[in-house]
């Protein structure tokens, strides 16, 4: 068993190797999970004792430290599986960079995260499409 | 080493003013060790070493920098393009999109993929890092059918999924992030890079807008998302020669000298050309339904 983190805000852990599949639960960034195989572009982990599949681009090896300290920082020096969440850019310097370019437009930018399709609709979009499962 | 000893040599390194200029010519923070090694302190080295060691992320943007990094890049595209709310045509094109980015090399990326409609009349469509992907109604009139619009989405997702935006910042400005973030990450509160990380972070996104609106990708880039983009149409099962066909129709539409895809893509004869020896099936069929349900999203396009 070899120790991945999620590298992605959420994602879920599902019964079977596809975008379709039934969701066991959901993930979040720098979840540590177990990797037991993988399939293709897909990967069988463990989660709080619960066993499922993630897509590998949501993963990443070794484990993502939430509000890193100093001593962190010392082990990255020795150990290339650790990666630091929240370094560099982020929401603060996003937030900085706003209050500079008034100009610019965020509302559109959440308007247009804010819409999320489900796995339903997305499901019936491929069927009634006569097009492929992914 | 304690916290101050830590922050004395993340000074050291700063203050040397080497880590800059030494910067600007290495493709990588191993290239840096290497040529910085003379220079440095034990303290310098240590922090040197944390950073070398972090390898990819440093090469590149994690994709939760890219994540950040992309929202800033849509809010000036959105500056400059009004976004097109038409909830029934947005939703249809999040549908297509959906499909298309779930085939790629890279289905999850940090805030997942979105698309947008653009109100302009420009043929256009941009992906900004991480998989905020806009598209005008220009180019959407283009699209005879649905897989026509799942090709134009299919190679900006291609766009995404190699991060072709990410990587057309300038290498000095991303082994500039390094520093800073090894430098700040020393510190258990205080944010006194914060300003130089915004001015960095102002620089990439220029950069990443300049290659969107103006400059184009690397002709090289532009092959490898039609590449993509054909891959994935195919794994869909939209039929590729849709991506064919629209460049068709785009050669026929763009006019030279315009600011549109005209100025940031090859022509679109060039990309027929290379996608000739790449799509070797035949045409598939478009499905009754597909063709339906494409004529009621766009009616109002």
């Amino acid at each position: 068993m070899k120790p991945v983190s999620i590298s992605v805000k959420s994602t879920q852990l599902r019964r079977e190797p596809s975008f379709l599949s039934p969701i066991i639960r959901h993930l979040e960034y720098a979840n540590l999970c177990d990797l037991q195989e993988t399939r293709g572009d897909w990967a069988l982990i463990r989660f709080s004792n619960l066993e499922g599949w993630v897509h590998q681009s949501a993963l990443t090896s070794g484990q993502i430290v939430l509000s890193a300290g100093a001593s962190d920082v010392q082990r990255l020096a020795s150990n290339k599986e650790i990666a630091l969440a929240g370094k560099g850019f982020n929401a603060e310097v996003e937030k900085r960079y706003r209050r500079m370019h008034r100009g610019t437009n965020y509302a559109a930018v959440d308007l247009m995260q804010r819409r999320s399709i489900s796995i339903q609709a997305l499901s019936h979009f491929i069927q009634s499409g006569d097009l492929n499962r992914v | 080493m304690d916290r101050r000893n830590f922050l004395k040599s993340g000074a050291y390194l700063a203050l040397a003013g080497t880590a800059t200029q030494l910067l600007s010519g290495c493709q990588t923070l191993g290239e840096l060790a290497s040529i910085a090694d003379p220079y440095l302190t034990d303290d310098g080295r240590t922090i040197l070493n944390i950073l070398v060691s972090a390898g990819d992320a440093f090469t590149t943007l994690d994709p939760e920098q890219e994540y950040y990094l992309g929202r800033s890049v849509a809010a000036n595209l959105f500056s400059q393009y009004k976004p097109w709310n038409n909830a029934a045509a947005n939703e249809y094109i999040n549908l297509v999109g959906k499909c298309v980015a779930s085939a790629s090399i890279r289905p999850e990326t940090f805030g997942g993929y979105h698309f947008q409609i653009l109100d302009s009349n420009e043929l256009n469509a941009f992906s900004a890092p991480g998989g905020l992907i806009l598209i005008t109604r220009g180019m959407l009139r283009c699209c005879k059918n649905e897989d026509e619009v799942a090709a134009v989405l299919a190679h900006e997702v291609g766009h995404t999924s190699h991060q072709h935006g990410v990587r057309s910042i300038q290498n000095s400005r991303i082994t500039s992030l390094a520093t800073l973030i090894g430098t700040e990450a020393l510190k258990r509160e205080g944010n006194e890079n914060i300003l130089k990380l915004v001015n960095v972070f102002e620089d990439s996104l220029q950069d990443v807008t300049n290659t969107l609106v103006s400059n184009g990708y690397s002709r090289s880039n532009e092959k490898e998302a039609d590449l993509a983009a054909s891959e994935i149409l195919v794994k869909v099962g939209y039929d590729p020669h849709a991506l064919i066909s629209l460049l068709e129709t785009m050669d026929t539409r763009l006019r030279p000298g315009a600011s549109d895809f005209a100025k940031t893509h090859p022509s679109p004869s060039s990309r027929i050309e290379d996608l000739a020896s790449v799509i070797t099936t035949k045409s598939t069929h478009i499905s009754a339904a597909r063709q339906r349900r494409f004529s009621q999203a766009m009616r109002s396009v």
